[in-house]
């Protein structure tokens, strides 16, 4: 598989895992036409960045959702939903990295950001939407791998380093 | 008594979800939002146990628990690591440190409240 197979079909993977891991479902996601189809946010969504590189990898993760998505896939109470749907970037960015950490062990990952107004994520490679009962969160992968390296993927991991696992030392 | 659980995240969602579930097992929660301001809070004196996350601004989850050991064995509680990360290199760097645990997002509340228990009993 092509490097840049393997970066973005491991970001899919996790996309749907995130989803999945908050509302206890099997999520659908649906490969957009365009690679990132949100020109602007309105007074309904929310938008976060999160970018990510290494020497050999870089790129940025945008999701966008809407209110009653981000209030449907919290457990609880959220106040700021900026936050929160940047928490859920970077856990989703989180666990790419963790995944390609034997190929990429030095991937840097950025705080979230919100973005108002104007998304304009030129590097955009490409977008899903990921669909459940609770609502639709839309994911724009922007990405550039140099040529000809080699990248693998894990499996989820299922030692400490498993989402969700707790380790006493 | 009941014991006081700091948690440090830069994410205010995080904080109040961890916070709610430390909240419904019967602890007092305090709040911190990056490693300069946790180890304050710790160095203070009064914190039974810490949720910490690592990537932060300012200061780094794993950066405050060295900071906290090199003060003094007396000034480190009990300490869990609750991040994406899972990358090896830095589960060994925080056990080094001091930290008595690690979890990785999404947390699950039984799970960690059963650990806190654990930690502070």
């Amino acid at each position: 598989m092509e490097p840049l197979d393997v970066v973005t079909s491991t970001y899919l993977a996790c996309l749907v895992d995130v989803v999945g891991a908050y509302t206890g479902t099997k999520p659908v996601a649906r490969p957009l036409s365009a690679a990132c189809p949100i020109t602007q946010t309105t007074d309904d969504t929310c938008a976060t960045l999160v970018r990510f590189g290494e020497e050999r990898v870089w790129g940025s993760s945008l999701l966008v959702a809407d209110e009653a998505t981000l209030r449907n896939l919290a457990a609880g109470e959220v106040d700021d939903l900026y936050d929160w749907l940047g928490e859920l970037n970077n856990q989703l960015v989180g666990r790419m990295k963790n995944r390609l950490i034997r190929s990429a062990p030095h991937l840097q990952i950025s705080m979230p950001v919100p973005v108002v107004g104007f998304v304009k994520d030129r590097g955009a490679a490409a977008g899903w939407v990921v669909m459940w009962d609770g609502g639709r969160l839309t994911a724009c992968l922007g990405l550039t791998v140099t040529p000809g390296i080699t990248l693998v993927a894990d499996e989820p991991m299922a030692d400490a380093a498993a989402e969700g696992s707790l380790v006493l030392f | 008594m009941a014991a006081t659980v700091l948690v440090v995240d830069d994410s205010a969602t995080i904080r109040q979800q961890v916070g709610a579930a430390l909240k419904a097992a019967g602890f007092v929660v305090a709040e911190a939002c990056d490693g300069v301001e946790g180890k304050a809070r710790v160095s203070a004196g009064g914190i039974g146990c810490v949720i910490c996350d690592v990537n932060m601004p300012h200061k780094n989850g794993i950066e405050m628990v060295e900071e906290l050991r090199a003060d003094g064995p007396g000034q480190l509680p009990p300490i869990i690591m609750l991040t994406t990360e899972g990358s090896p290199h830095l589960i060994q760097r925080a056990k080094a440190a001091g930290a008595k645990g690690w979890m990785v997002k999404p947390f699950k509340a039984e799970l960690l409240v059963a650990a806190v228990r654990k930690l502070t009993s």
